[in-house]
């Protein structure tokens, strides 16, 4: 909702600037997401003329050092006046003049943005103005060049100006603030100058008399013309009120209403549409005049829409509607949308002389579900689906027909208005609250009186008694229900600020962390001391089997969740300074996502790495058994055709797998929350060998089929002494095989071990391997 | 005594070019010491003759003298060597070789950073699913169907039929996760919940579908507005500095009341952080807490916007990207 400031100033009479309300607002009422300036001359001040001196480097120019004020957060000089180099081609100024200075960054009327520029050598800081640059006065020829001559001159202003001044006061400019207001979706009000001007009031402790008119005479004896209305649903229209107004004069409303509606972004068509559009921000209620000659029959039928029916709306678009859509219709066809958009056909024009005003309430769903389906979102909806009071036509015909009455003098408004309806709730309601209540809950003890003034100002008529608060609710405060409420009204308008900062006192508990997630913590801890950089990519990709879909996705082939991060991982083209990367280790740890039947998928965390470096097979296996190691995890691998690499499982259960894609390139990936009870809790410690180990190398030559990780498991396992085996080297030998080399360690707890024991353990492993992988022992 | 002391001069000069300065002390003590050659030829000089006493005078201090630039010069070599020691190939100004040092994402490191500072507070955390019910995202948290709050969610659904009670969706917030805890757990609370939610919104630089949020909940008896402030100050002070203000502006949310915005002053301006307000009533009773008896506060925040004002960062797109040249900032 955009607000004018002038508006509001004069209706409720405060001296505040523009920011100052604009502060008002955002800290007490709802946020203002813009403060737009309609001053037309915005950077345009008053300057004194300190000094001139001749351009160096042109004749025609002359350099001024021009006086323009205090401007805060700039550099000034002596006086705190800042002064500004401004090469000025005018040849009528003199030391002691006060001009107009149009400052850097501001736009001229004409569209002239001044900009700090070097004109022949000399560094100008603004530009001063003559009238016709500001649109004063009328000249011929385009924009004059920086710096080139005015030949009209520099508008000398009246000596008595104060430096500073914006040019905007002296001209006397109407110029005006916008504010544009964030509409909580609790508060449809807020979408009226009454409730903001009556909140701002209630800050500003001013009392607040709207004063808004709403007499009108109505034609005494016959009038000859009535409409017939019908309400089919009043769930779905609670009340339809209507007036007949006859002889009016269409013609453009007045300039004053003409501007609240630009300022608010309406745009001014005539006076009978500027008045329902101008009762609509004033009161918040949308109103609607048809054209009378185009009712059918003279009759209003407020109906659902029947199947196959259409209406050319007054945004100019053909809607098709629905059986679920609500419509004004006459005898024979729709009219209107209730409460959307009006009919193009049954609108008023320049040639309108009658008019039936319709001021109704419609119910909020079905307004907003309407709305949806047909795409269009007006003034009207915006204010009914957020639930407007049933009471509010009341005051809203009054009003409109007030201002008709004043804007088309000879009208006849007929004596006999339309109001149909069920039973009407009352205008105010009772709550009681306690003042201790509302203390409690704010953490702050507010005087009652405070409170009770408070809530007064804002139309809740309220007293005290006995330490409770009675409120006198009005209607269109549905949302007033209780302590909560209340307490939040009135800490607003007291100030939030005020509220002092109160740790909370509480009896001690302890934090608790599910497992998983500290799981997860410490998996990507250990990754990261292994030198992997942590990613995170889309969860969406274009489907697999039993991944979950979505209705509708935001891009056309990101359709599923992911139910594996693999694809996204290995797929991602890596950069670094604006090409791909040729060497990397990274791992994204998330949420996958497979469809298995329920209502909610199965999410499980997944964590996939991948290595993109030389021997990146290696490396990577490396990386996965140094991360299971440290978390104490066993996990077994398996070869299986198709491949690439191995599968990894866990209680004989597929977790993961590792892949080779290239040489260089290689990634991982396991399925975490299974993982997490066998999480060793904590470390177990060892003793440290008493016996000092002794180490040894073992190279063999093995035909190419043999799997090296058999032969580290037969080595690994051939004499009890044996503590550590590692490959250190493997080349292939062409048709004789490979050539594989082993750092082997043997440990005892119980004795030194000697040369013999040595001996006899690589003996051991010669005779294994020759006997089942006809492995021949290199001798060195 | 002449050739005496030249063999002197002759064996010391042999001896201490070729020795190494390990036998520097040794060598002085042979050349020089009070037991020395020399030493005990010059004690005897005093017994020569005038003339011969004077002419030995000489000569035995010239080489008395001799020796000593001899072992000044072995000591000389001796640190020249350790200077040598290197190879003449050896820079050491060449730069290192830089191992790779893995990083946690941006993302992780300040949702660790929360949860190790919430849980300094007592706060445990709490998790809740990413697909979530249509119930626990929006009608338990009192934004009924067809309500103009709504519109502040837009959703992606996963399964929806009008009327169902197992329409589910990507959550749209971090919310959720208060009343799945408030039904298993019994008052009071604390809990904080991280974790991705989902917006269906065109992303820009300052839009993103997927985000992460960090939702707090207390609830206590007699908790209030008053400790809300306090709880977000400390929290916004421990993110972006000590001297960071913050501020409190109403705003609606459908499950707290009073509802507020949190801004922040950083950088010069006013910034919005995060919504925050008292869990409503009705919100309490739908997790099955006694509203009468006990109160709550409720925040949620952006992640990425948080990380984003932290940093200076303009495009929320960046966090989601395979770009080292950010990832590798944090």
């Amino acid at each position: 909702m955009k607000i004018s400031y002038n508006f509001l100033k004069n209706w409720i009479g405060f001296k505040e600037s523009p920011q100052a309300v604009a502060d008002i607002i955002n800290l007490h009422i709802t946020e203002v997401e813009e403060v737009i300036s309609s001053s037309q001359y915005e950077g345009v001040v008053v300057g004194e003329i300190k000094e001139i001196n001749p351009h160096p480097n042109a004749d025609k120019l002359q350099l001024a050092k021009v006086d323009v004020g205090h401007r805060p957060g700039e550099a000034s000089g002596p006086e705190g006046d800042q002064i500004l180099d401004i090469v000025c081609g005018a040849s009528n100024i003199a030391v002691g003049q006060k001009v107009p200075v149009a400052l850097e960054g501001c736009v001229l009327p004409n569209g002239l943005k001044i900009k700090s520029t070097v004109i022949r050598g000399q560094r100008s800081f603004g530009m001063l103005c003559s009238k016709a640059e500001l649109n004063l006065e009328k000249r011929s020829g385009g924009f004059r060049p920086e710096g080139e001559s005015a030949p009209e001159g520099i508008w000398i202003l009246n000596n008595k100006l104060k430096i500073g001044t914006p040019l905007s006061e002296v001209i006397g400019e109407d110029s005006d603030t916008i504010f544009d207001l964030k509409v909580l979706s609790n508060r449809p009000d807020y979408l009226s100058y009454l409730s903001i001007a009556r909140e701002v009031a209630a800050v500003l402790k001013k009392d607040f008399k709207p004063g808004i008119s709403l007499d009108f005479k109505s034609k005494q004896g016959k009038f000859d013309r009535s409409v017939a209305v019908e309400v089919k649903d009043y769930k779905l229209c609670p009340r339809y009120m209507g007036r007949v107004i006859r002889n009016v004069t269409v013609k453009p409303s007045p300039e004053w209403m003409q501007r609240i509606l630009l300022a608010s972004g309406l745009r001014p068509i005539n006076n009978i549409v500027d008045i329902s559009n101008y009762v609509l921000l004033e009161l918040g209620q949308p109103i609607h005049a048809f054209d009378l000659d185009k009712i059918k029959d003279n009759q209003i039928i407020v109906r659902q829409a029947k199947s196959g029916e259409t209406i050319r709306g007054l945004d100019g678009c053909e809607h098709n509607l629905e059986n679920s859509m609500l419509v004004i219709a006459d005898s024979q066809k729709p009219l209107a949308v209730a409460g959307i958009v009006g009919g193009e056909e049954s609108g008023v024009t320049e040639k309108t002389k009658d008019i039936f005003l319709e001021v109704a309430n419609f119910d909020m769903v079905s307004i907003r579900q309407t709305s949806r389906k047909l795409g269009v979102h007006t003034d009207s909806s915006a204010r009914f689906e957020r639930g407007l009071s049933v009471l509010l036509p009341e005051l809203a015909i009054r009003r409109a027909i007030n201002l008709i009455q004043q804007e088309s003098l000879n009208c006849e408004v007929s004596a006999v208005g339309i109001d149909a309806h069920q039973k009407l709730p009352d205008a105010t309601t009772k709550i009681e609250v306690a003042t201790d209540q509302i203390n409690a809950l704010a953490g702050i003890t507010i005087p009652p009186n405070e409170m009770v003034d408070i809530l007064t100002r804002l139309d809740m008529p309220t007293v005290l008694k006995n330490g409770r608060l009675v409120i006198q609710i009005p209607h269109y405060r549905q949302d007033m229900r209780g302590v909560a409420d209340v307490t939040e009204e009135i800490l607003k308008i007291y100030g939030i600020d005020k509220i002092p900062h109160t740790m909370p006192e509480v009896v001690l508990a302890p934090s608790k962390v599910k497992d998983l997630r500290l799981a997860v913590r410490r998996i990507k801890e250990i990754l990261v001391r292994l030198g992997f950089i942590e990613i995170y990519l889309s969860p969406f990709d274009s489907g697999s089997p039993r991944a979950v879909r979505l209705e509708k996705p935001l891009v056309s082939h990101l359709t599923h969740l992911k139910s594996d991060l693999t694809s996204g991982i290995t797929a991602a083209e890596f950069m670094e300074g604006n090409r791909p990367a040729d060497r990397f280790k990274v791992f994204e740890l998330n949420t996958a996502f497979v469809d298995v039947g329920e209502v909610l998928p199965d999410e499980f965390q997944q964590l996939v790495g991948r290595i993109k470096d030389e021997a990146a097979y290696r490396q990577i296996r490396g990386a996965l058994d140094t991360l299971l190691a440290e978390l104490g995890i066993v996990v077994e691998y398996r070869e299986v055709k198709g491949l690439n690499g191995m599968r990894i499982l866990a209680d004989k259960k597929q977790i993961g797998e590792i892949v080779r894609v290239k040489d260089n390139d290689a990634y991982f990936s396991m399925k975490i929350d299974g993982l997490v009870s066998r999480l060793a809790g904590s470390k177990k410690f060892k003793p440290l060998p008493k016996f000092p180990p002794i180490k040894f190398d073992m190279a063999f030559v093995v035909p190419d089929r043999i799997r090296i990780g058999d032969i580290l498991d037969t080595i690994a396992t051939a004499d009890i002494l044996v503590s550590k085996v590692s490959l250190f080297d493997v080349h292939h030998l062409g048709d004789e095989g490979k050539n594989i080399a082993f750092h082997i360690e043997i440990t005892s707890e119980v004795k030194t071990l000697t040369k013999e024991d040595r001996k006899r353990v690589e003996e051991r492993i010669q005779n294994l391997l020759s006997e089942r992988y006809n492995a021949k022992l290199r001798q060195s | 005594m002449e050739e005496k002391l030249r063999t002197i001069l002759k064996e010391a000069r042999a001896e201490i070019v070729s020795a190494n300065f390990s036998d520097y002390e040794q060598l002085r003590i042979k050349y020089l010491g009070r037991k020395s050659a020399l030493a005990r030829s010059l004690r005897k000089i005093k017994d020569l003759p005038e003339k011969a006493r004077r002419d030995m005078g000489e000569l035995g201090n010239r080489i008395k003298r001799e020796i000593i630039q001899l072992l000044n010069d072995l000591k000389d070599k001796a640190k020249d060597k350790a200077r040598d020691g290197r190879s003449a190939s050896f820079d050491p100004t060449c730069p290192g070789i830089v191992p790779d040092l893995g990083r946690l994402h941006p993302i992780t490191q300040i949702i660790d950073d929360l949860i190790e500072y919430f849980r300094g507070l007592g706060f445990s955390v709490a998790e809740g699913p990413e697909v979530e019910l249509e119930k626990y995202n929006f009608d338990l948290l009192n934004i009924p169907d067809n309500h103009p709050a709504r519109d502040e969610w837009d959703t992606f659904w996963v399964n929806r039929k009008e009327g169902s009670k197992n329409n589910t969706l990507l959550r749209t917030h971090t919310s959720p996760v208060q009343l799945r805890y408030m039904k298993s757990h019994k008052a009071p609370i604390r809990i904080i919940a991280p974790g991705r939610t989902f917006r269906y919104e065109a992303e820009d630089a300052t839009h993103g579908s997927v985000f992460y949020q960090l939702e707090g909940l207390m609830i206590d008896k007699n908790i209030t507005v008053a400790n809300l402030k306090a709880v977000i100050d400390a929290m916004v002070k421990h993110i972006l500095g000590e001297d960071v203000e913050t501020r409190l502006r109403p705003s609606y949310f459908p499950f707290t009341e009073p509802s507020y915005e949190v801004d922040a002053w950083f950088g010069g301006k006013w910034l919005e952080l995060m919504g925050c307000g008292m869990v409503s009533r009705k919100v309490l009773k739908n997790g099955g807490v006694d509203p009468d008896e006990y109160s709550g506060f409720a925040f949620g925040m952006g992640i990425e916007r948080l990380i984003m004002l932290k940093y200076g960062i303009k495009d929320i797109r960046y966090f989601y990207q395979p770009n080292f040249d950010f990832l590798k900032q944090f």
